[in-house]
Formats: structure tokens, sequence, C-alpha cells
């Protein structure tokens, strides 16, 4: 079957059709808008607001009240104004989902082609570090850890979070590299001279990027996860700040969770809209790359 | 034709597939019909739509394909049928061998569940009658000890024993019509010529039609009665063998038949041989050990060490080209990985250019990589497709230390002197050319830093006959004006005849024999030499029919059991022939590896053997 492969009419290059296949597959588009949509509200929307989350001094005369036309999404106990408070904490958890997802997939490429590519003690020596990540209990840390940061900025969290989050990826880097070093291409890369250090970056990364995309796309979701976790018990953001876990947080704790049910419920949407439509353009990305998938053919 | 219906008449079969860029029409206007036994060839380079032809038939097309014409098998229509009709004929009337045999056998079932199953699907028989007769089956095609090979799992059966199973498996039911899609395209010549016999016992025995699909001509030659050339979905010639091989009508037929490589066409012209050595290699071995496991270091692993590399004399003069041939597995990669890996071996010498590798400092060895480079097999392997022609082709350049505007003059200056274009050419990925444009780019490479030898990987068994021409003739070209010299590995000896100068045979990790291309291709003087010759095909009906055949026995063994004595007794013909005392030498006395620098040098006691018998 190699032998008869068909001529195409027409050649399209690869990043095209990856796009073109993107473009058709119905998850990408309502993933791309649902996220469009939170981004614009969460960087654009605070600058029409009456409300600053920074406005803090208590209004007791607002305590409580439920969504209406001057607090869209109603208030808290101490009258704060909930859309001021969700927007801000929508920027934290988009801001930590990027910079955790970018880091983690970062450290995972470098480390996993690295073990992958040169193999031998550098390769045992990396793999035994991932087998030890991968059975400490992460989220423990992370909540030791987080003390020590407070205060500081909350990328600081992010960088944590990206910390325990790689190693997963970093095998499938790893296993892939182990193949990549064996292709031709790269073969003759050697032969000719070609530093080892160049040859991962301009052979076997590229040749990753459809893998690297598709898992940092996921991990955003999974960072705002874990961010919106530890808040919520605790560990993450801390007050004056706010992050949709510790909105969620406050609004089930106590008489709150059935009587003022809008406390949790808007921070709680937005949290599975930002998850879902994340996961969507993951999905919908890892379809048009791959060419076995049939969701984004044409039919 | 005055029978009322043939067994197999395709009038008018037309086949299109959708793709992204549009409907492709892989089939366009087919027509043939095939009797009870005769063997249709058809023949036609990648792409022609040949393998696609014999999927309509037997309705293998893939979903999204749509088949118009008639296929009618006994005047009973095919095309439309559904999936359930077919599978009925399909194993039974129609059945097919598949081009690779590794992957075509279920690896958790034995040989004879496998052979019962397909007898069972398409019969009312017991398991024992099934049993026996596919016992009488593995006999038929060639398998020793039938008895015991019939419960033996795949694994443990060679490429050359697989394809024999499953053309015990296609006759087992007394099929019609044998579907042969390049069946011996993934096996050695030594094991096709075996094959082949194999299929024509089988057609004997069965009274089958064929239709043989494949790119080989020579293979064509030998064993169809009949013809079809295909090129891009269309027909373009038809007819008996003899005829079309002889008096080709069609412009693209003789062209093909013209630029097949053949065993006994013209030698390539020997420059003069210059005293200047490239290359020399003495006594270079290179042995693996078997892995060490790392959390058990105390437990010694006592496996026999891998015998890649056993033994290599070779010397390359400036301007000649070397050519390395022999089996799969003989030997032939692991030796010029020793060659490019510029490391010191596990015994023995290597030179370059008159420096001992063993002693190079890294610096050294850097400077080195840029007078020797090499070109792969598959050009769509080792052409990175991530990367645009211009970057691929600045990457040595840059690697050496090249400047920005130099690299872009040189780039230029490369495609020019392989016949691509630099400005239709610079910006495109490889992905968007043809193969042999695709290998030319990778000789361009090669060529990058003006290195003295290329070592050249199996350079054209990847492309079409036609575009093989053309890049054996670029190669030669290049060799005359810029005074390279190549290390040319191939299983090909009909390639190797065209353009080499002196040959080496490798057989399990040596050389056992060598010398001038006239020397050893025409008067070859070890068994093996002999039999690997008689069994290329000839692209040419009468020739094919009359030759005589040297089959070996078996197959390769593996570097980690290489006999003891002669390597090449196990299979060798003339072994069998000598007398007690003969054999015994052979079984005990190592012949040694044939030595370089004696002019035609073979590793055998008995040398006289292949030729007086």
């Amino acid at each position: 079957m190699s032998k008869e492969r068909v001529t195409p009419v027409r050649a399209t290059s690869r990043a095209q059709l990856v796009m073109r296949r993107f473009r058709r597959h119905p998850l990408a588009l309502i993933g791309g808008v649902i996220l469009t949509f939170l981004i614009l509200m969460a960087y654009v929307l605070p600058f029409f607001l009456p409300y600053r989350p920074e406005d803090l001094d208590p209004d007791y005369a607002q305590s409580l009240v439920g969504p209406n036309p001057l607090h869209w999404f109603g208030t808290d106990q101490i009258g704060h104004d909930l859309l001021a408070q969700s927007l801000s904490g929508l920027q934290k958890s988009l801001l930590i989902g990027f910079v955790a997802a970018l880091v983690s997939t970062g450290i995972a490429a470098t480390v996993g082609s690295i073990a992958g590519y040169f193999g031998g003690w550098s390769d045992r020596a990396i793999t035994v570090v991932i087998e030890v990540l991968l059975v400490l209990p992460s989220f423990l840390i992370v909540a030791i850890i987080s003390p020590a940061i407070q205060g500081t900025s909350f990328v600081l969290l992010a960088l944590v979070i990206a910390a325990f989050n790689w190693m997963l990826t970093a095998r499938v880097v790893r296993s892939l590299a182990l193949s990549l070093r064996d292709r031709e291409y790269v073969e003759a890369a050697r032969y000719m001279g070609v530093k080892p250090f160049t040859i991962i970056r301009t052979h076997l990364l590229p040749n990753m990027a459809s893998l690297l995309i598709v898992d940092a796309t996921l991990n955003v979701s999974g960072a705002i996860l874990a961010e919106t976790g530890l808040s919520y018990f605790g560990f993450g953001i801390q007050p004056p700040d706010v992050s949709l876990g510790t909105l969620i947080a406050v609004g089930t704790s106590g008489p709150s969770l059935t009587s003022s049910p809008w406390l949790w419920a808007f921070p709680g949407v937005m949290l599975v809209l930002t998850v879902l439509s994340v996961n969507f353009i993951g999905d919908a990305m890892r379809d048009a790359i791959d060419a076995n998938s049939s969701k984004g053919a044409r039919r | 034709m005055n029978a009322p219906a043939p067994l197999l008449r395709v009038t008018d079969l037309h086949v299109t597939l959708p793709s992204e860029a549009g409907l492709v029409r892989a089939v366009t206007d087919v027509n043939f019909s095939l009797e009870s036994g005769r063997v249709l060839g058809v023949v036609g380079e990648s792409g022609s739509g040949k393998s696609m032809t014999s999927k309509a038939i037997l309705g293998l097309l893939p979903e999204s394909a749509t088949a118009t014409g008639s296929i009618a098998f006994r005047g009973r229509e095919l095309l439309g049928l559904g999936d359930r009709e077919m599978s009925r004929l399909r194993g039974n009337e129609l059945a097919l061998v598949p081009q690779d045999p590794l992957s075509s056998l279920t690896p958790v079932f034995t040989i004879g569940q496998q052979l019962v199953e397909a007898m069972r699907i398409h019969q009312r028989v017991t398991k024992a009658a099934a049993r026996a007769r596919a016992i009488e089956l593995l006999d038929l095609v060639g398998i020793s000890a039938p008895h015991r090979a019939i419960d033996a799992f795949p694994h443990e059966f060679s490429g050359g024993m697989r394809q024999r199973v499953l053309i015990a498996m296609a006759v087992a039911n007394d099929p019609a019509i044998i579907f042969a899609d390049e069946p011996t395209t993934a096996l050695d010549v030594t094991v096709q010529a075996q094959v082949l016999d194999v299929f024509r016992a089988a057609l004997e025995a069965t009274n089958a039609a064929m239709v043989i699909v494949t790119h080989d001509l020579g293979v064509v030659a030998g064993i169809a009665d009949d013809v079809l050339v295909m090129r891009a979905g269309d027909v373009v010639e038809s007819g008996g063998v003899d005829r079309v091989f002889a008096q080709p009508q069609d412009r693209y037929t003789a062209d093909l038949i013209a630029a097949v490589p053949r065993i006994d066409g013209p030698l390539a012209e020997a420059p003069q041989r210059e005293q200047e050595t490239v290359l020399l290699a003495e006594g270079l071995h290179r042995h693996y050990r078997p892995r060490q496991r790392m959390a058990l270091p105390w437990r010694r692993q006592h496996g026999e060490p891998v015998r890649a590399v056993d033994g290599i004399d070779l010397v390359i003069s400036r301007g000649e080209t070397y050519a390395l041939v022999g089996e799969s597995g003989s030997g032939k990669t692991s030796t010029i990985r020793e060659i490019m890996n510029l490391a010191a071996p596990t015994h023995g010498r290597l030179e370059l250019f008159g420096r001992d590798v063993s002693t190079l400092t890294a610096e050294e060895r850097q400077r080195l990589r840029a007078r020797v480079q090499v070109v792969f097999q598959d050009p769509h392997a080792s052409l990175d497709p991530r990367l645009p022609v211009a970057d691929l082709l600045a990457e040595p350049l840059q690697a050496a230390g090249w400047g920005k505007a130099q690299r872009d003059a040189r780039v230029s200056e490369l495609l020019t002197l392989v016949g691509l274009s630099p400005e239709l050419h610079l910006e495109r990925f490889s992905s968007e050319f043809s193969g042999g444009q695709r290998q030319r780019i990778a000789i361009a490479r090669a060529l990058a830093l003006e290195p003295e030898l290329i070592v050249l990987d199996e350079p054209v068994s990847a492309l079409d006959v036609t575009v093989q021409a053309g890049i054996l003739e670029l190669l030669g070209e290049l060799q005359r004006r810029l005074g390279l010299s190549y290390l040319l590995v191939s299983h090909d000896l009909a390639v190797v005849r065209q353009v080499s100068h002196r040959v080496g045979v490798m057989y399990l990790g040596r050389i056992v024999e060598q010398g001038t291309a006239a020397d050893v291709l025409d008067k070859p003087t070890h068994p093996y030499s002999a039999a690997l010759l008689s069994a290329v095909p000839i692209p040419d009906p009468i020739v094919e029919r009359t030759r005589e055949r040297i089959v070996l026995r078996g197959d390769l063994p593996t570097a980690t059991d290489i006999p003891s004595g002669c390597r090449f007794r196990s299979r060798c013909q003339v072994f069998t022939l000598l007398d007690e005392a003969g054999r015994q030498r052979c079984e005990t006395q190592d012949p040694g590896p044939a030595r370089a620098d004696a002019g035609h040098a073979v590793a055998c006691h008995f040398p006289e053997g292949v030729h007086g018998g």
C-alpha cells in the first residue's frame, strides 16, 4: 500500500491543513467563542464597571443582595460587588493557567528531550527524578510551600503548580525523543557534525510540536483547576486577593450555600466555562493535528 | 475471444478517492480479462493505480472510495456487492497474498490455527481434516518438517517462511484467482527466488489464475503470461509478456523496460586507479554486547555478543565507487555506521584519508565529518519534514560555522548542481517534492561541505525505476566532475553492476568475496556470490525462462550464532556436494575474510566448486 501514494491535485502545506481541519471542528468554534468571551470579560469589562475589586470598604447596607440591575451578580456579606470580584478572580485564574501551562510544557519538553536524545546516564537520572516526583503527593507539597510564597506575586504560585505538573508530559516527550533520535534525518544531522542541542532544537522539538501544543492547551485547564483547588482550601491565593477558588470557598461555607447561592454559582459557572472551553480547544486541536482522527476530516 | 464468460472480466473500471485537496482519480478506464491458469502481471510505478485495481476487484477499497464500471467474475457482477457476499468469495474463490508477510499473520495464534481457520470459514471440514490438509499445504509451499512447523507461532518464522505460509493460506480453499500485491518486495532476492518458485508450484497444483501486482519488471518477466502496464491510473499497454517485453508499442512501456538496470547489462567504466587511498579498513570489527541491566548489576548476563561487523578489509581509492552487496542482515548497514561514527572499532583499524580514527580528538573528528558524508535510502525519512529546503541544505554549513551570506550562496549553488531550481524550490518543504527530487535534495545536502567520500546507503532502492536512472546518472556525473569516491551499499546487484568499479560481497558481517566489478559480477567464485547473482531476476521473459537458478537453502543465520568454520556452510550449495574430508574442513577451518590487497579475493575453501559442481 505504501507504494501506492495518490498524488494530490493541489499541494497543501501541513499548517494550512491543520488550520482547516481545526476550523471545521465544531468544538473549536464553541470553545473559541466561549474563551474569547471570557478573556474579554476578564480584562475589558472591569473598565466599564462602577465597582473595583480594590474597593474594600465594607458597605453593610448592600450586604448579601441577590442579583439586581445594580449588582448583576449580587453582593457578598460585606457588600462587595460579586461581578467585580469574580472578574478579578477570573483574571488571576486565566493568568495562572496560561503561565503554569507554558512553564510546565516547557520544562517537560526540555527535560524529556534531553533524556530521550542523550540516553545513558542523563536518561536514567532524569527518569528517577520524574518517578520520585510522580509518587510525591504534589497537592500536599504545594500546600506546604504556599505559606512561604504568600504575599509575593501569584505568578510564583503558577510556577509552583507548574513544577509539579510536568512529569507525565516529560515521560511522553522522552519516549517520542527516543523514537525521533533514530530517524534518518537526525542521524544525518549527527553525521554532519551538528551539535546535540541544535539537533534537539531544530529536529526534535518541531517534530513534537503537535503533542506539545495540545499538551499545553490541556495543561491550562489543569493548572486552573489546581489553583482553584488550592485556593478553595486556603493554600493558594490569599485575601485580600481573590480567585475563583476563594470565591467558591467563601460562597459555599456556612448558611450561604443555600441562602445566597449566587455567591458560589457565578464564580462556579465561570470556572466550568473556562475549563470547558480550553478543553474543547485542546480536543479540537488534537483531532486536527492527528491525521488518523476522522472528526476533522471531510465526510 | 470466443469463450462465453471469462473467469474475470474488468470493463471500464474507474476508482476515485476524496482527499483534502479534492477528488483524486486513482484508476481510470481499466479493461482486461483473465482466464483460468493464466498469470497476469500488473506493473507500474508508485501512484499508477495498480494496487487500487486489485483492491477494487477484491472489494477492499477504502469506504470513501467510489468505483464504477464492471467487474464480472464468472459472469457475476462483483461491483456493488455487499461486504457479506464479498466475504463469501474472498479467501475462497478470490485469494489474496499480501505484501508484508511480517504484519499479515496474527502473532497470538499458531500457523496451524490460522490455516485451519482460513479453511473452516469457507468449508465444512472437521478440525482434524483441516489440520491434515494444512500440513499438506505447508509441505506444498516447501516448509521443512511441516508436522512441527504447524504448531509454531509466526515469530518463529523468517519473512520468507511467513510469505510461504500466506501462500499456503491463499491456496487453502482452491481459489479460482490468487491476487498477490507486491508479494516479494519486502524480501531479499535469494528469498524472492524461493518464493516465486513456490508460487509456480502452487499455481500448478491448483490450476488457479493469478494477478500479480508489482513494480519489478524482472519478477513479471519470470512468472507472468500477460502484462498490464499502468501509469497514473491508466492502462498504457497490455498483451502477452513476450510481445510486450520484446516489442513494446507504447513509449512509456519502452522507457520503463529500458530504465531497469540489468544484471546482464554493461559494466561501469573503471577509472584509472589512483594510488591515493581515501578509506582503509583492516580487520574492522564491531561487536555489540547484550545490555547490562542497571537495576541488577551483580547479575551478569551471558548472552553472546552480536557480531555485526566481523572482520572487514576494505580499500577505497579516490574517484572510485566501491559497492558492498549482500542480503539484509549481512552487516552492510552496520559497516557504514561504523565508518560514519568515526569512533574506534571493537578491534581492527579504520583509516580515513590516512588518519586513524581511533586517535582523533573531538575537534579533528568534527573537521573530518565535512570530508565524509552520507546519503540515505529513503529521502522521505532522511529529510526533516518540518524544514524548508533552504534550511535543510544550510544545516551542514551552519554546523561547520559558515556565515549567513556564504550559506545562502552555497545553497543556491547546490540546488543548481543537482538539477533543481533555486528560485522555485528554496522555500518549499520536502513533502512537496517527488521521491526523485527529494533524493536530489539529500544528495545536495551531502555535497554541501565538498566531501571527498560519500557513503550511499541504498540510494535508489526507494525510487521508481525511471527516477532511479536519473539519480544514478547524476551521481556518476558528480563523481566525474568533483572527483568523489563512493561507498555504495545496495542489495540490488543490477544497480551495482551499472555504477560500481569494485565490489565486495558481504555475508554475516564479513566480506566473502571482493575484487573488480568485472571479476566479482561476471566470474563469481564464492558460492554465495554465485547464488546471489543467479537469483536476480532479468526483465526479459525469454532469458528468464532458460536461466538456471541456484536456490539457497534456508535463511540467513543471526549475527549472534555464526556457524563455526566457514560461516556460509549452513546454506552452501557446494558444501552439500563435498566429500567427508572436505566438509570437515569447512566445519572446522575459518577461511578468513577476503583480503583487500589481493586482486580478486575469495573466502572459500573450494572456490572451484562453484563452476565445476
